[in-house]
């Protein structure tokens, strides 16, 4: 956090040169630009006049001045003109990063005052008066809101309300259901449908127009429904911020529902809230605020109420505002309201941006690209066969219809479509189980995730106390579930050491824990207290019956110089029974004698020796010791004569969760290195780390990285240190974002969990920020990319799993639609260049699109995940989703079915000679060749030979199975038969059909094999 | 053969950072042999601006927290928290867990059966090395370089000056007349300082070295510095930077000035950071012993002894000494009595010097000592293998 003095340096007063690498451009960043028109068109009118002035942006959103001009030859500098001109408009020097910017600033030109822009009204409720409240003294701002110190009263509030309307930020109406609906049609292959239509019309063909126009509204109703529910599931995604907040109304704290806060409203911040509106404060005490959702600025800022702002003062950086949206970090305050709803800065932000636009991942900007490049491709390639055909000698029109349905059903456009539903469906799949996913490039990003960095207290931890070790002088305890173990044999206490049962006596009475019912684990106390209460029960003690048998007549807390806690307690024969636990080595200095198996003997050096020792080893496995003494003496105080009975060491941790040493194995497994962070020493992070398992199977040396103060640290040293390290210890969770940032910049994409205020940075800066759902704070919850809603890590391996599996399933859909169009047009390739009649005429090519492309393509999107997914190491993050690799199967798989079609095309021309025979022949092999190699997409790794590692894809089966049927019945039902010039088929034509179909699929499979064992060589060569 | 010569010794102090790492190496060994004796262990020590590496590979019983044990000895040394401040700076450890193999079971009476069972695990060739220079019978340049080091620290600590930093060399020429030391040809002194601004003047420095660390360590000696030697202070000027954040250190850099000062042969090897199971630390220690002995004995008035050490074998594939001529007998025969007395097996090393044994007898603090106060020579503090309690035997 930076202190008020560095941000007192951080003035106005100089133009920093953000990039000025390209020559004849400079982007300058000008401070007081920030959301100040006036002065951009002040700008940008003036410097436009100068000669030398190509073209001037001013945003006043980044606060960014971007100055392209005629370069000088001699210098990449910017012309002193215009450094001139800008210095005298602003009145500050400009400067570069490398430059100090302690120079004196120079005097500021004055400035007439911003006046309010006045909105325009687009509702029915009054602007509220707009100020710039960071200027005013806090009692300025109560009078001008008509607010008071006690906050408004109900009735106040309630005519405000009625006055400014509802807290709310405008609601953007996405795209409407017609708009979307009719956005279907505006596309290039509806164009060229339409085209066709009319061309058939043209020629007199009404049955093919009908045909076409079915086509389309087909088409565009499928896209319809799935684009609908995909858009409502990805805007659905970050619309997590809380539904009440904290105000002070009529004097009273009430929490009232986030849309009910007016104007003039007293909030109450504290840690972890969420800031409701723009707000002036009143008071605040170390107050610390998140502002990154509106200023992008990843640390905390301090506030301060008796802060004072220059007009021109940046949003950043008004100490004595909150607003909305932002979310306190630290510390607490009281605020007015001085802006609700719309008119507060993240809703003017929202207005400017226009709206909710739904967001776009790196991936599918990749698809987009492709799918442009791939639609010329094929464009090209129809206007070749267009060519071909027309010098063979074929009829324009009829050439033409063709090549269009060839174009149509060739080009790729459902590539993107594909691409946001399956990242829909993803997301609504991993909500059925438990995970949350808050932004959509967090979906492709869980699958490339590789590193995860994991808070140990909380997240490992059940982050509560247990007994695990009683160490006597005689014995070794261990307790593991409650039970009691000596030597690995489950042992009965007390018969195994009579000193035991002196202990759990000493544990009942020296403890400030109540065990409010009976014999009941609900402890109300520390939990150290409370681990030692439950070990005294588990032990078979009744406290109750203790306590009330030996009540406390003195009770010494610990203290500052008194390490170690005394109870006094009177026993039925009227002596004094003393209770002692604490520090071990402190309590050992007070005893005398000691306990063997309930004999008092002397308390001998060697035996000091060994229970020091032994404190050492428990002390350093991870746990917290306490040593147990008691003594019966003859008056209250005597045991400071008399000396202490030593009896023995009791050793508590946080206990691991269940589970969590087979989560980090499923993590490497998967090839994920794991990281844990915690705040503890470095013996105890080893001891935890060992039992995890962090090392991975193999046992790689377990490096640890003991660092208090990482900032010291300069940060290319540490990115070079994190590469193999699995453990952080002693570190503070403000420096969690050093760390991940340490390791993206060693080139990982990490994902971090963490669910404090403090974690908040790290958890934005990571790739993945994931919150476990209860626990999380707001804070953290509003800047994850995925919350686990049902607080358990292990979901995490669903999260990867289904992330991986998306992508996964995303790529099978391309490999589908891209091999199968592939191959139609290869066939029609070859049609126009042996001439004669067409293989497949335009209406057979327009069926093969609407019952191949779509819903096979849509139930490769659902494929359940491949049992192998998470023995596979990440995807390179960097990888095209379609590789140079991947084109050439394409183009070798597209050949293999044309192959096939074209075979039986011959086989029938043999045999029928040209006519309709041997292109239904053609077109049934093709059409039933594409359904089969839906099932050769589902998987690079495995194939049909070995199908018992293949999970089932009912959705794929159903669809393959309806499309078939719409396929039988295409050659049966006689309309639908003359529609699409279909001959009937005899036995021998089936038999060549299913050849044509079947060897094509079977010889892909094969391939498919083939690679998979020479790859696997080589991977083994390469050890 | 020329007989005439000054030979030159150099030693650091507690602060340079190599010997911090040495230090450093072997108080993690002294940890875990404190928990648990038969532990295995090797520790290497790295340190450089900010940053301490450690890696450790151990079989042991013990659990221990490295890093707390590494900034309690930087702390310990005394830096400005300027040049290094041991809270603050990262500790980046890397540990490797073993089990304990038969070498490291418990053997403080086992037969001679079972000593044949234990085979060293390193290959080296170790040497001891023992000369009538000194009373403690090591070469004179070295033992003076070692005193001065040691007088720097004391004075550092004890004589209320506090402007030297823990970081100081120093570095001893003595001239030789027909092999024998006759007078100290010169002294030379680099003295870290702390604080730079507060630096007193050259006269000044030179008054307390001389008075503080040159005259106390040449009170007693036989050999004083004359009119003609030549005593060098600061010859570049005061190191205004010095420690961790000036250079960078690691553990087994300082191997001559931990053992003779170059003037006999010594292994390669560090000595610091491994446990009694390493061979290349204890045979270096054995022939120390031997040698030793044998010029305590009165058989020769140098003695070098080498112990060739090879995987698989419980003791040394080749033992060779030689006294340079100065032997009363001939070197074969001091070799059978060497031989005969002296049981060079890894497990009898370990087992007669009670190396692993030594770190709990002297209150968990054994090993650490070594780097600073000499790991062969020191007088004051009992070192196993300075013991000359085979001499009579020898000399038989």
């Amino acid at each position: 956090m930076t202190d008020s003095v560095t941000q007192d340096k951080k003035p106005q007063d100089y133009l920093l040169i953000v990039n000025d690498r390209v020559p004849g451009r400079t982007r300058i960043k000008v401070p007081s630009l920030y959301r100040n028109d006036r002065l951009r068109a002040d700008l940008e009118s003036r410097l436009t006049v100068l000669d030398e002035i190509r073209l001037v942006r001013a945003n006043t959103l980044t606060g960014n001045l971007l100055v392209e001009y005629i370069a000088p030859r001699d210098s990449r500098e910017m012309p002193a003109s215009i450094a001139q001109l800008l210095e005298a408009q602003l009145g500050c020097s400009i400067i570069r990063h490398t430059e100090s910017i302690d120079r004196p600033p120079k005097k500021v030109i004055e400035r007439k005052p911003k006046k309010a822009r006045r909105r325009p009204e687009v509702t029915g409720y009054q602007a509220q008066p707009q100020q710039l409240w960071h200027m005013l003294s806090g009692t300025q701002v109560i009078n001008f809101v008509q607010g008071s110190e006690e906050g408004l009263t109900q009735e106040a509030a309630a005519k405000k309300l009625a006055k400014y309307g509802l807290n709310l930020l405008s609601e953007h109406a996405g795209r409407s259901s017609l708009q979307m609906f009719l956005g279907q049609f505006v596309s290039a292959p509806v164009a060229m449908l339409g085209v066709a239509a009319v061309v058939s019309l043209a020629t007199g063909g009404v049955a093919d127009t009908a045909v076409i126009v079915t086509v389309v509204v087909i088409n565009s109703v499928i896209g319809f429904v799935t684009e609908k529910s995909a858009e409502k599931t990805i805007n659905a995604l970050g619309q997590l911020t809380p539904e009440t907040a904290i105000v002070i109304r009529g004097g009273k704290k009430q929490e009232i529902s986030m849309p009910e806060i007016a104007f003039g409203d007293l909030l109450v911040l504290a840690p972890g809230s969420y800031v409701a509106a723009d707000a002036r404060l009143l008071d605040s005490h170390r107050l610390t605020i998140d502002e990154s959702p509106l200023t992008g600025e990843s640390l905390p800022v301090s506030k301060n109420h008796q802060y004072l702002g220059e007009e021109d003062t940046a949003l950043g950086d008004r100490q004595n505002m909150v607003y909305m949206g932002t979310t306190v970090t630290g510390g607490n305050g009281r605020a007015i309201a001085v802006a609700t709803g719309r008119h507060t800065e993240i809703g003017k932000i929202q207005d400017l941006v226009g709206g909710t636009k739904t967001p776009v991942t790196p991936m599918q900007m990749q698809i987009d690209d492709m799918g442009m490049q791939l639609a010329l491709l094929s464009s090209g390639i129809c206007v070749l066969v267009f060519v071909v055909g027309l010098l063979r000698g074929r009829p324009l029109l009829e050439m033409l219809m063709s090549s269009i349905s060839l174009a149509v059903a060739a080009v790729p456009e459902g590539l993107p479509t594909v691409a946001t539903t399956t990242l829909a469906l993803g997301i609504e799949e991993m909500k059925r189980r438990k995970v949350l996913i808050r932004q959509l490039p967090a979906v492709e990003n869980l699958g490339s995730v590789q590193v995860i960095c994991l808070d140990k207290t909380g997240t490992l931890t059940l982050n509560q106390m247990s007994v695990v070790a009683l160490q006597t002088l005689q014995t070794g305890i261990k307790v593991k579930e409650g039970g009691f173990y000596h030597r690995e044999a489950k042992v009965d206490l007390y018969r195994t050491d009579e000193t035991l049962r002196r202990m759990m006596e000493v544990l009942v009475l020296c403890n400030e824990s109540m065990p409010t019912e009976m014999g009941a684990c609900f402890l109300q106390g520390s939990p150290t207290e409370n681990a030692l209460l439950q070990i005294a029960i588990n032990a078979g003690e009744d406290v109750h019956f203790l306590r009330a048998h030996r009540p406390a007549v003195k009770v010494d807390y610990r203290a500052e110089d008194r390490p170690y806690m005394v109870t006094v307690h009177t026993l039925e024969d009227g002596q004094f029974f003393t209770a002692v636990k604490g520090s071990p080595s402190e309590v050992l200095a007070l005893c005398r004698r000691c306990s063997i198996d309930g004999r008092l003997e002397e308390l001998s050096e060697d035996r000091r020796k060994a229970i020091l020792t032994w404190n050492e080893r428990l002390g350093a496995d991870a746990l917290r010791v306490l040593g147990v003494a008691y003594c019966i003496t003859g008056e209250i105080t005597g045991y400071k004569q008399q000396g202490l009975i030593w009896l023995g060491l009791v050793g508590m941790e946080d206990v691991i969760r269940p589970g969590m040493a087979e989560l980090m194995a499923q993590f490497h497994d998967a090839g994920i290195e794991t990281v844990m962070i915690t705040g503890d020493q470095s013996s105890t992070a080893l001891s935890v780390g060992k039992r995890l398992g962090l090392n991975g199977a193999e046992g790689k040396p377990l490096e640890i990285i003991d660092s208090g103060h990482l900032d010291k640290l300069d940060p290319s040293v540490l990115a070079g240190l994190v590469g193999r390290t699995t453990i952080f210890s002693r570190v503070s969770p403000a420096h969690k974002l050093l760390i991940v940032q340490a390791l993206q910049r060693s080139g990982k994409v990490v994902a971090m969990t963490g669910d404090g205020i403090n974690d908040s940075p790290a958890l934005k800066a990571a790739n993945i920020g994931v919150t476990l759902g209860e626990k999380g704070t707001d804070a953290a919850r509003s800047v994850a990319d995925v919350i686990l809603e049902d607080d358990d890590l292990k979901t995490m391996v669903t999260a990867i799993r289904e992330g991986r599996a998306i992508y996964d399933n995303i790529r099978k859909s391309l490999h589908f639609l891209l091999s199968t169009n592939l191959s139609e047009i290869e066939v029609m390739l070859v049609s126009a260049a042996l001439g004669g009649p067409e293989i497949l005429n335009p209406m057979q090519l327009l069926w093969i699109n609407l019952i191949t492309d779509i819903f096979p393509a849509l139930a490769l999107a659902m494929d359940p995940p491949e049992v192998d997914v998470l023995k596979r190491p990440p995807r390179d993050p960097n990888a095209a989703i379609v590789s140079r690799s991947d084109y050439a199967k394409l183009i070798r798989e597209s050949g293999i079915i044309s192959a096939g079609t074209l075979g039986v095309y011959g086989y029938s021309l043999l045999r029928y000679g040209p006519g309709p025979n041997a292109s239904t022949n053609a077109f049934m092999s093709l059409t039933i060749a594409q359904f089969l190699h839906a099932y050769r997409s589902r998987s690079e790794h495995t194939s049909i030979f070995n199908l018992e590692n293949r999970p089932v894809n009912r959705y794929l089966d159903t669809a393959v199975g309806l499309s078939a049927l719409m396929q039988v019945l295409a050659v049966t039902l006689p309309p639908l038969r003359r529609l699409l010039r279909l001959s009937p088929l005899g036995v021998f034509d089936m038999i060549a059909i299913l050849a044509g179909a079947g060897l094509p699929f079977i010889a892909n499979e094969a391939i498919k094999g083939i690679n998979k064992n020479t790859f696997n060589q080589d991977n083994e060569n390469d050890h | 053969m020329i007989t005439d010569f000054v030979f030159t010794s150099q030693s650091v102090t507690e602060g340079h950072p190599d010997r911090l790492c040495d230090t450093v190496s072997d108080a993690i060994v002294d940890a875990f042999l404190r928990q648990d004796p038969t532990s295995r262990i090797t520790a290497e020590c790295a340190l450089s601006k900010n940053v301490i590496f450690l890696a450790t590979r151990f079989a042991s019983e013990a659990i221990v927290d490295i890093p707390e044990i590494a900034r309690a000895i930087i702390k310990g040394v005394g830096y400005r928290p300027k040049n290094f401040n041991a809270a603050e700076c990262t500790v980046v450890t890397s540990q490797i867990e073993q089990s304990k193999t038969p070498r490291e079971i418990n053997f403080s009476n086992v037969d001679d059966e079972e000593i044949d069972r234990i085979t060293v695990s390193h290959q080296t060739t170790v040497f001891g090395y023992a000369c009538r220079h000194t009373p403690e019978l090591m070469p004179l340049p070295i033992t003076l370089a070692n005193q001065l080091a040691r007088q720097l620290s004391k004075t550092r600590r004890q004589s209320g000056i506090d402007y030297f930093s823990p970081d100081c060399t120093s570095q001893v020429g003595v001239e030789f007349v027909n092999d024998t030391p006759s007078r100290i040809d010169s002294i030379t002194l680099i003295v870290g300082c702390n604080d730079p601004d507060s630096l007193p003047a050259f006269a000044q420095i030179e008054e307390d070295l001389r008075h503080n660390v040159i005259n106390p360590v040449f009170r007693h000696a036989s050999i004083k510095p004359d009119n003609l030697t030549r005593i060098t202070i600061n010859p570049n000027g005061p190191y205004v930077r010095s420690g961790p954040s000036a250079h960078s250190g690691m553990t087994g850099r300082k191997t001559d000035s931990d053992t003779y000062g170059s003037f006999a042969r010594h292994c390669g090897s560090a000595l610091s950071g491994k446990g009694p199971s390493r061979i290349d630390r204890v045979g270096a220690y054995a022939a120390r012993y031997a040698a030793k002995n044998i010029v305590a004995a009165g058989l020769a008035e140098q003695c070098e002894v080498q112990l060739s050490y090879s995987i698989g074998f419980p003791g040394p594939v080749s033992v060779y000494l030689t006294t340079k001529g100065t032997g009363i007998i001939e070197d074969h025969e001091i070799r059978r009595r060497l031989l005969r007395h002296f049981d060079f097996r890894l497990g009898a090393i370990v087992r007669d010097l009670k190396l692993r044994e030594l770190t709990q007898e002297n209150d968990g603090i054994f090993y650490q000592k070594l780097p600073v106060n000499g790991h062969f020579g020191a007088n004051g503090s009992p070192l196993p293998w300075e013991k000359t309690d085979k001499a009579e035997l020898l000399a038989e």
